[in-house]
């Protein structure tokens, strides 16, 4: 049955009884609107005030201050809350507690100092066994976090659309006065398309974002050492009907070389196994989508390996085709060691 | 030319396990040595460029070489990691190597490969 859209809500327990996509989407723009009224406001307020032949005729007055100070708070208030609300779709609740927790043990006594094994040219998890799961062990870090493009294109978005703003007013001051000038005409209409293609890009991707929820695996222990049988987990927040969801185990290699004066990587995908699959669920935000699953790591494999040029890395890979968002495949690192010989174990 | 012989029949080592080596020069006059450089290394071949990383190193100057009557003995202790290794973008491979610098500049290099690690042919 399909959802009417609703003025107002209210919450029953844990549930919400609203829509929690349009709800994040509908703030990020009221903000971003904001911050584009202050950007217009303060450039109307400038033209004016600067738009005199002779400085000498110049008058700042008291409502020149007053529309300056409304608009550079609206700048303010739009941009931070805007960039706030980005960082809240893109993280789940425990995850910016957690970031808050490790924020203050750094600010009373700084990170304490964890037991590691000094295996060369393996890479040391300390940045993986640092965040506590809440279900296993520990949680692992996503390899690109989504915050990234969005914050992007929320900057280049408001930074574009704004500068045209600034361009646009004064092109119309200029033409209110008389004094026209046709270029500055002309340039703003590819300006206008780019900033308009901007905004386009940035609400696609807050789209994209904001349906699809933060995605949490952990590990019942890291390292992981091949050969051995461990415990994953898996949770998908989020307002989602998938098609399929697949937790996959994954082996990649990395070279870096030089051609010509470009440096380039190339990735090759070495191993793959499929740890759960799932087809046809629907995931609502006020309940996750969680699923624990064996994660056996294979005996006689490669383990992690990290020199200056070469890297082979181990990722559990959480792929998801959806329907009506777009799909999406976040993997998450970890760190496979070397079997430790029968001789270094009895020393 | 430098001769190298593994003590391992195989060429097979565990992680972490007693690496041993003889070595002797051969057709060369010792006197025209100069001085004699022996290293257990691990280097990286294939797209990129070559990573190396020395595990054991030793370097005999012309007093020992002559002393030794051109002949050698290396000792030391594998590390754990990293373990041989044949993928599509990368190979890690191990070997003992020799370097032998003459007196008139020029230089010998001799190497034995080693497989360290158990099966990492597949993955």
């Amino acid at each position: 049955m399909v959802e009417l859209p609703r003025l107002w809500s209210k919450k029953r327990g844990s549930r919400l009884l609203m829509q929690y996509t349009a709800g994040a989407v509908g703030e990020a723009l009221y903000y971003a609107v904001l911050f584009l009224l202050g950007v217009l406001a303060l450039s109307i307020a400038v033209a004016r005030a600067f738009s005199v032949d002779d400085l000498s005729q110049l008058r700042i007055g008291y409502g020149f201050w007053l529309t300056l100070i409304a608009s550079l708070s609206l700048i303010g208030l739009g941009g931070g809350n805007l960039a706030y609300r980005i960082l809240r779709i893109s993280a789940s609740g425990e995850r910016r507690a957690a970031l808050v927790g490790r924020a203050e043990q750094l600010a009373v006594g700084g990170r304490p100092a964890l037991p590691l094994g000094t295996l060369p040219c393996v890479p040391v998890p300390a940045s993986l066994i640092d965040s506590p799961g809440t279900h296993l062990a520990y949680r692992l870090p996503e390899i690109e976090s989504p915050s990234r493009a969005l914050g992007a294109g929320a900057i280049l978005a408001l930074a574009w659309n704004g500068l045209w703003l600034v361009l646009a007013v004064v092109a119309c001051e200029q033409w209110l006065t008389g004094r026209r000038q046709w270029l500055l005409l002309i340039v703003l209409v590819p300006l206008g398309a780019i900033a308009w293609r901007a905004a386009r890009h940035f609400l696609e991707l807050l789209r994209q974002h904001a349906g699809v929820g933060p995605t949490i695996v952990e590990v019942s222990d890291l390292p992981l050492v091949g050969g051995r049988q461990y415990r994953g987990y898996l949770s998908q927040l989020g307002r989602l009907r998938l098609k399929s969801l697949t937790v996959a185990l994954t082996c990649e290699e990395e070279a870096t070389y030089r051609q010509g004066t470009d440096v380039r990587v190339e990735r090759a995908q070495v191993f793959e196994t499929v740890l759960w699959n799932g087809s046809r669920l629907s995931i609502d935000p006020g309940t996750p989508f969680e699923q624990e699953f064996a994660l056996a790591i294979p005996a006689g494999v490669m383990h992690s390996f990290q020199s200056p040029h070469h890297a082979v890395r181990w990722l559990i890979v959480v792929r998801a085709e959806s329907r009506g968002w777009p799909s999406f495949c976040r993997s998450f690192p970890v760190v496979v060691h070397p079997p430790v010989a029968p001789e270094a174990a009895s020393r | 030319m430098i001769g190298l012989r593994l003590c391992q029949p195989q060429g097979c080592y565990l992680p972490s396990m007693e690496f041993q080596c003889r070595w002797h020069v051969e057709r060369i006059s010792l006197d025209q040595v100069d001085r004699l450089e022996a290293s257990v290394l691990w280097y990286t071949e294939g797209k990129g460029e070559t990573d190396l990383g020395v595990a054991a190193f030793q370097r005999l100057d012309r007093d020992a070489v002559l002393r030794a009557s051109g002949r050698g003995f290396l000792q030391t202790q594998l590390p754990a990691s990293p373990l041989s290794y044949e993928g599509r973008l990368l190979r890690v491979r191990w070997c003992v190597r020799l370097r032998l610098f003459l007196l008139d500049g020029r230089e010998i290099v001799a190497q034995q490969p080693f497989y360290l690690g158990a099966l990492t042919r597949d993955v």
